[in-house]
């Protein structure tokens, strides 16, 4: 307090007649104008925030600054990473249709991953052999998780599983992924359930925060 | 002790500017101005409701989707009738690729009327070639907007309503569940990874991940 105090008396000196604070600034803008960085230790509290419109950025606290705490604003052209990203794979002389737990080399701890397509080409699934009726593959996409030099990272698996392909040619898969920063997403993990040999179910453990 | 609009209280550690009753430490009743802000301690997060905050004139305001004319996640379902049994090649959303990022999140195909009774035909020949096609169900930009792929490799949509379908029926829906994410939180014009893998399942193969991640 005795800090303020004397900081503010400094300023005061550089006051004109109107009611407007200057530091470091003989011409404050507003109420209080602060030539510098303002480092404020608890909460801001606006109460005239109006609503952004036009173009505008989202604001964000940067951990990574001295003091830490700076309002940054989030310029996704600025980033390497945005809170949402999208990109394509192909996958070349996939050994006929399966792709098993491949490491995306994205790791667990930074983002969430989902495949928001997949298409298979340069082979035809064709019917499983090993049934004494004809059955298919059913198409499968998953994201899985693989831990290599003791981090985990997100995999992938698709196939039509285990009914390989015409002359067990190798196929392609081309699939797009949407990656999303870990810091906008609560990740929940897995959670089973069970319909009982029925067609319906009840969930007895979807998360508190969820419901 | 006032100073020209400057408040001190000795008692309780508070300044006020404009205000003689400072209710924070610092109580500026008007605008302030700074170079940059820092927030040492901004409090717990929000565990419901909140507004995010954004800029567009240099000062703190609040980001309200309902004022926009697009949300930062948009969410539609997207119906697409009159689809022939070779399903969707290149749908046009008119949804602007320099402004979101579309992706499908569900889609199912059925008849004009809504139902589900949807078979395919592999090789669009009327005979069983024992083999299937892939989903190709999909997103992608061109001209500047976002376009939807709907269809299965290589094969026709059959009605199957009748026990032994004609494969005349060419009148099918395409209902697609869509999330379009605005510009701001999104990253797109990321290069195509592609990798052989020289014949295996990749189970023990790692994928170069895009440059800056």
């Amino acid at each position: 307090m005795k800090k303020i105090t004397t900081l503010l008396f400094v300023t005061c000196t550089c006051l004109g007649i109107s009611a407007q604070i200057g530091i470091n600034t003989t011409n404050p803008q507003g109420t209080l104008d602060v030539n510098g960085g303002t480092l404020i230790e608890s909460y801001v509290i606006d109460t005239v925030n109006s609503n952004a419109t036009g173009n505008y950025y989202l604001l964000t606290r940067s951990k990574d600054t001295t003091p830490v705490g700076k309002v940054k604003l989030l310029d996704i052209a600025l980033r390497n990473v945005a809170p949402v990203n999208t990109y394509t794979i192909i996958l070349k002389n996939v050994s006929q249709d399966d792709v098993l737990n491949l490491n995306t080399g994205l790791e667990k701890s930074k983002y969430v991953v989902a495949i928001t397509g997949a298409v298979f080409t340069d082979a035809t699934p064709g019917v499983i052999t090993s049934t004494s009726y004809k059955s298919f593959g059913a198409y499968s996409t998953e994201v899985t998780s693989i831990v290599n030099g003791g981090k985990t990272y997100n995999a992938v698996n698709l196939s039509f599983q285990g009914a390989g392909t015409t002359s067990a040619q190798n196929g392609t898969w081309s699939l797009t992924l949407c990656v999303y920063e870990k810091a906008l997403v609560k990740d929940w993990g897995t959670y089973t359930g069970n319909v009982n040999s029925s067609y319906i179910g009840v969930s007895t453990n979807t998360p508190i925060g969820l419901q | 002790m006032a100073f020209l609009g400057l408040f001190l209280n000795a008692q309780n550690g508070k300044v006020g500017i404009k205000t003689a009753n400072p209710t924070e430490t610092l109580d500026v009743n008007g605008s302030s101005y700074t170079n940059s802000l820092y927030l040492r301690n901004p409090g717990e997060p929000d565990k419901t409701g909140g507004h995010f905050l954004a800029t567009s004139s240099n000062s703190l305001q609040l980001y309200d989707p309902t004022l926009e004319s697009s949300g930062l996640f948009n969410y539609l379902k997207l119906t697409i009738s009159g689809v022939p049994a070779k399903g969707i090649t290149d749908y046009d959303t008119k949804i602007d690729a320099t402004k979101f990022l579309v992706v499908v999140h569900n889609y199912s195909f059925q008849l004009n009327d809504g139902s589900t009774e949807v078979a395919l035909d592999y090789g669009s020949n009327g005979i069983n070639d024992n083999k299937q096609g892939s989903p190709n169900v999909n997103t992608f930009k061109s001209n500047g907007t976002w376009h939807i792929r709907a269809n299965f490799t290589n094969s026709k949509l059959l009605d199957y309503t009748s026990a032994d379908p004609d494969g005349v029926y060419n009148n099918f829906k395409v209902d697609l569940y869509l999330m379009a994410y605005k510009y701001l939180i999104t990253k797109q014009n990321i290069n195509d990874t592609t990798k052989d893998l020289g014949g295996t399942n990749g189970s023990t193969q790692t994928l170069s991940k895009p440059s800056g991640f």
